[in-house]
């Protein structure tokens, strides 16, 4: 994983000042919907984001009305998508779960980035012991199969969507950490910096102003695929029975509960599906084109997670 | 690396004993057919268990034994820890390894066309198309693939291991999930070498662009990318819990999830462990590569 | 085919001569087989010792050879089972125990032929004659003897599960055991009525796995995780195996299963989920048979946590369920809409003479009115390997809110569920019952008496509980579980479970019953309602 950080440091440096000259370009937006496939990906996450707004507007019931003896009825005209398994309409429960899901995505984010951030922040700028305990703790982690510690967690508090998150978070912030780390270390050499601590500038203001700053890129890119890959993640822990709680009307569990009807009653299980591909899709393409405009390489190590 | 190996396991053994419900009564529960054991049999099975005794100590045993390349045995069945994980580890093995295949078989052309036609349809269309795999929560593609391919078209068995054909659908599922990030990968990579002087040089010589590109560029691309997705081996086991439950494969993933729920201690402890030493050294393997392929990087002191 | 359609009748004929030849010793025996049942007054007749199935006649040729594959969501291969040579005795027939159990929920006759409490404490079983081990010896008292010894020494609570000391078992003659327990116990034969404790010879191996039983399939292989390959075995003392192979296969997903069947790879699959069970039925090639199980769904009311306490709240939650609308629905017409915690199927469940709680809905609203509940969100605890517990607990949940009472779902593993339940801190909780062997005693005394698994924590440490309503109970509780005499253990057990309904411990739901599906070429599954005691002698695949 070394070497990751220490390719992207060296990226980082090259990119880095004309990434910072260049921030008030507006050619950039331009350069990012010039690309078909952000605008894609834009438009998937607006969809979703306006379905969490409106969707008390635009679901046509709530969602968790019950009606038995209308379970499994196929879409039609007064059920677009059809209704589950305790006849509850499909569209509006989706609707309603758009707002869960980017609740816990942008929660899990944000937690994951906070902690990851100071990690590596402190991890980075002190070094020594300090750098060398932290990330010996990542690798730790890292070495650990994060379903575990979900399910422990998860356990241990008992399985619902605020655990769900914590579970998720606790097993993401260590890949902030480490870009974050690598990146100041990198950062730390520029003149600029090193100037800054000539000139008797506080630690904290060279962190704030110089260092956080030119850090954020892969971050962003980062936390943008990370809200991804927690929805996915609930997805898979629904499967193995931590879901949210009922009657929330999570995607992932949604699916997770409607599987047994992938070609019966097909609605109950493809459009919670489908509204989770279009939000990661959404998501990773913004993720994808964000990287592009921000920086066109050297984003190897933003990768891959998920349960 | 030792440090790594220590720590996983503390942390294994503190989380364990921080899980609500108690292994000697979930497991005795189990044996019994669901019947709740008495007192005195659960006071029994701490004892043989030796649960009675303090975590640190607890702890101690345990780091002895394994030193002694004992993993102690399950608490469900006489066989010994390594026994029932050598025994696990050819099909996750082969599920690892298709998926991979599968990934880089995705992953390689969509790349290539991604990177010869940058900012055109065709590299629009196939970033779009390797991301459609990793979007899809891999148990709902599972069920679809097998409705569709085994149900419908009839070409392969359900579920199980023994044989290519009942490897195939496990591992597009496991591997369309990893597609999207090869092809990130192949495609940056590409990219980077098309921009290379010495590609200049191969088109300035007259060279046929296909072969510029397929025989110079790819090469040259190719070896981060393999490096890389070496990695990503030790991050698979994520998914293969998933894979190998919906395809029944008995697998390292399928296990470790029994082990958690069904409060099996020694196998979560010595699975954990044998999970952390293989992420170790495979990334210790990669470091090696690395240093061989470019030996200008440098390391920090990190290498783990 | 005359062979398959005669299963039944032949059982009918064939199979109760066995209950006529233990009628001597029902009356000592409490239990002890099915006496006192209206179905032993039925004329049969047979000889008394066969009583497996159709091709035991004496017609060998019925066997057609063939083989079949059946899914199950246990691995046989894995768990406890070292004592039994590593392959499970759990629906596989390898292995057999001394009594079996009947499509009735019936003793059944088995490698014992006849049993008899001598005294309070011993029992004498005779074993049957001619019966042949897998290795081709013969069954005699010192394997019998030598299989329960491994038993007791194996598990450490079997010798309190059983009421059987290490050495208590003895071997009288060739063909006579005795048994004494280690206090008066009448369910004994009932408790020993279990897969779990089979008649084994002694030269099978632990280490190499080899298994070495009396059943009609001997194992041919296993495969750890994945299955066991087993072939007929032709001396079975009951009747020639039909197939020549039957393999026993883990797939563990519910839907997995479902569809490996659907796909033809396996050819019975237990227990897919209800929700292809419409498809499996009206596809070709595949039918779906349903069977009662002794066990049943209701939520348990933590009676001794406040607003739960107050009977007319209790009475309020049943009054706002209507058990034939979430067996019509959510449950697919699989099980059958219950008015009590024990399933129907076992003699005492008391079904006929319960309080009926019709769904009535102002007259719940009313009793929640008079009742203390202040409108705090009751905790509804339920585990995650519930099947359609989810689903069971929101329609709750929305008939409780119409009346006006709030809750709150909490699924939780399982192992952490029953934690949580015994330490009392739900509200409501969704419980599944249901036994392995023919006792069913333990049924209503683990879950009602004070001193039962469920309540006996809380019970030793303050004095309450969670479902024991207490003394007067306890005491018919007590008298039912002690008594030999059928009738008196029924009076007694309707009695405490009429005081349970009218106090509404519990808010029943559903008798379950549990499915198999299969391809339409498998005839002849005799199905029990112990899932795991299914015969598989006469299973034919038609191929």
């Amino acid at each position: 994983m070394s070497n990751q950080d220490s390719t992207a440091n060296q990226s980082v440096i090259a990119t880095t000042r004309r990434r910072y000259r260049s921030v008030k370009n507006s050619r950039r937006l331009g350069r990012f919907l010039s690309n078909r496939l952000n605008v894609v990906g834009l438009l998937f996450v607006s969809v979703v984001v306006l379905s969490a707004i409106f969707a008390p507007v635009i679901a046509p019931e709530g969602p968790n009305e019950q009606d038995l003896f209308n379970r499994l009825d196929s879409p039609s005209a007064e059920h677009p998508m059809g209704t589950d398994q305790l006849g509850r309409d499909v569209l509006s429960r989706l609707l309603y779960g758009a707002r869960i899901s980017l609740q816990i995505s942008l929660a899990v984010v944000a937690i994951t980035l906070a902690i990851g951030t100071a990690v590596g922040l402190i991890a980075g700028y002190a070094g020594g012991w300090v750098d060398e305990a932290l990330m010996r703790f990542v690798d730790i982690l890292l070495a650990f199969p994060g379903i575990l510690l979900a399910l422990v967690i998860a356990g241990i508090l008992g399985p619902n969507l605020t655990n769900i998150m914590i579970a998720l978070a606790v097993v993401g912030w260590t890949q902030y950490a480490r870009i974050i780390r690598g990146s100041v270390l990198s950062v730390k050499q520029e003149e600029f910096v090193k100037a800054a601590q000539l000139m008797g500038v506080p630690r904290r203001r060279i962190v704030l102003r110089h260092i956080l700053p030119n850090v954020v890129t892969p971050v962003i890119v980062l936390a943008t695929m990370d809200m991804a890959y927690v929805i996915l993640g609930t997805a898979g822990l629904s499967f193995l029975g931590l879901g949210a709680q009922p009657p929330t009307p999570e995607w992932g569990t949604m699916l997770s509960q409607g599987r047994n009807f992938v070609d019966t009653a097909w609605w109950v299980v493809n459009f919670p599906g489908l509204a989770i591909m279009i939000t990661v899709l959404g998501f990773n393409l913004l993720g994808d084109g964000l990287r592009d405009v921000l920086d066109p390489r050297d984003m190897g190590d933003v990768e891959n997670k998920g349960m | 690396m030792l440090l790594v190996l220590v720590g996983v396991s503390i942390l294994t053994f503190l989380l364990l004993f921080l899980t609500p419900g108690d292994p000697a009564e979930t497991i005795l529960r189990q044996q019994m057919g669901g019947r709740t054991p008495s007192l005195e049999a659960i006071e029994q099975f701490r004892q043989n268990e030796g649960l009675n005794r303090p975590i640190p100590i607890q702890y101690v045993d345990w780091v002895t034994d394994v030193l002694q390349g004992n993993l102690r045995e399950s608490y469900y069945q006489e066989t010994p820890v390594s026994t029932l994980i050598i025994n696990r580890i050819p099909a996750t093995l082969e599920l690892a390894v298709a998926g991979m295949a599968v990934a880089l078989t995705i992953a390689i052309p969509t790349g290539i066309i991604s990177a010869v036609h940058k900012g055109k349809a065709p590299d629009y269309l196939s970033q779009f198309a390797a991301l459609v795999g990793v979007s899809m929560p891999n148990f709902w593609l599972g069920y679809i693939l097998i409705i569709v391919f085994s149900l419908q078209l009839g070409l392969f068995p359900v579920a199980g291991v023994g044989g290519l054909e009942s490897l195939v659908l496990p591992a597009i599922t496991l591997g369309s999930g990893m597609a999207a990030i090869v092809t990130r990968l192949v495609r940056s990579s590409m990219l980077e070498v098309l921009d290379e002087e010495y590609i200049d040089t191969a088109r300035s010589k007259g060279l046929r662009e296909r072969i510029v590109i397929y025989k110079h560029a790819l090469r040259n691309a190719l070896i981060p990318v393999v490096t890389i997705v070496g990695l990503q081996f030790g991050y698979l086991l994520n998914g293969a819990v998933i894979v190998e439950i919906v395809f029944q494969r008995p697998g390292l993933g399928a296990l470790l999830i029994d082990a958690i729920f069904a409060r099996d201690y020694p196998v979560v402890q010595g699975l954990v462990l044998v999970i952390a030493v293989i992420f170790v050294l495979t990334n210790f393997a990669v470091d090696l590569t690395y240093r061989y392929i470019d030996p200008r990087i440098s390391f920090g002191g990190e290498s783990a | 085919m005359e062979d398959s359609i005669t299963r039944r009748t032949l059982l009918g004929a064939v199979g109760a001569g066995g209950f006529v030849s233990i009628a001597g010793c029902a009356g000592d025996s409490g239990d002890g087989g099915g006496n006192d049942d209206p179905y032993s007054s039925e004329t049969k007749t047979g000889d008394g010792s066969s009583t497996d199935n159709n091709s035991s006649s004496g017609n060998n040729s019925t066997a057609t050879g063939g083989s079949a594959n059946v899914a199950l969501s246990m691995d046989p291969t894995e768990g406890v089972w070292q004592v039994y040579g590593g392959v499970s005795p759990y629906y596989t027939n390898i292995l057999e125990p001394l009594i079996w159990v009947s499509e009735e929920m019936k003793l059944e006759p088995w490698l014992a032929t006849d049993w008899e409490a001598t005294s309070d404490t011993t029992w004498e079983f005779t074993l049957r004659d001619s019966v042949k081990f897998h290795n081709g010896e013969d069954l005699v008292a010192e394997h019998v003897v030598w299989s329960f010894e491994q038993v007791l020494n194996e598990w450490s609570y079997a010798p309190g599960w059983l009421h059987v000391e290490s050495g208590s078992v003895t071997a009288i003659d060739e063909t006579t055991v005795e048994f004494e327990t280690s206090d008066p116990f009448p369910t004994f034969p009932g408790t020993i009525a279990h897969n779990m404790i089979a008649i084994q010879h002694p030269d099978r191996s632990r280490e190499n796995t080899e298994p070495i039983g009396t059943g009609p399939y001997q194992v041919e292989e296993r495969t750890q995780g994945q299955r066991v390959r087993t072939s007929g075995f032709d001396d079975y003392w009951n009747g020639t195996p039909s197939l020549d192979e039957l393999t026993f296969s883990v797939i563990t997903d519910p839907n997995t299963r479902a569809l490996s069947l659907q796909n033809g790879d396996v050819d019975v699959a237990f227990d897919p989920p209800k929700s292809r069970v419409e498809k499996l039925d009206s596809n070709g090639g595949t039918n779906v048979t349903t069977q009662l199980s002794p066990g049943a769904v209701y939520v348990g009311c933590n009676i001794y946590k406040a607003p739960m306490d107050d009977p007319k709240l209790r009475q309020a939650l049943n009054y706002a369920t209507s058990q034939s609308d979430l067996v019509e629905t959510i449950l697919s017409n699989i099980g059958v809409p219950a008015k009590g915690p024990v399933a129907e199927s076992i003699f005492w469940s008391a079904h006929e003479k319960l309080p009926a709680y019709e769904q009535d809905v102002e007259k719940a609203k009313e009793l929640v009115e008079e009742s203390s509940y202040d409108g705090e969100a009751l905790q509804f605890h339920l585990s995650n390997q519930q099947v359609d517990g989810e689903l069971l607990t929101q329609a709750l949940q929305q008939w409780f809110d119409d009346i006006g009472v709030k809750v709150d779902i909490q699924v939780t593993e399982e192992a952490s569920f029953e934690d949580t339940v015994r330490s009392g801190e739900p509200h409501l909780i969704l419980e599944s019952s249901g036994t392995n062997s023919g006792a069913a005693d333990y049924l209503i005394y683990e879950t009602f008496h004070s001193e039962g698994d469920v309540n006996e924590r809380l019970y030793n440490e303050e004095g309450t509980g969670i479902y024991n309503l207490g003394e007067e109970v306890d005491q018919l509780i007590q008298a039912g579980f002690q008594t030999g005499d059928q009738a008196e253990k029924e009076q007694k057990y309707e009695q405490a479970l009429q005081r349970i309904m009218e106090e509404a411990v519990v808010v029943p739901i559903n008798y379950s019953e549990y499915i198999v599906a299969a391809s339409d070429g498998v005839s002849s599954m005799d199905l029990r309602p112990i899932p795991e005691m299914t015969r598989w002698t006469g299973l034919q695949t038609g191929q």
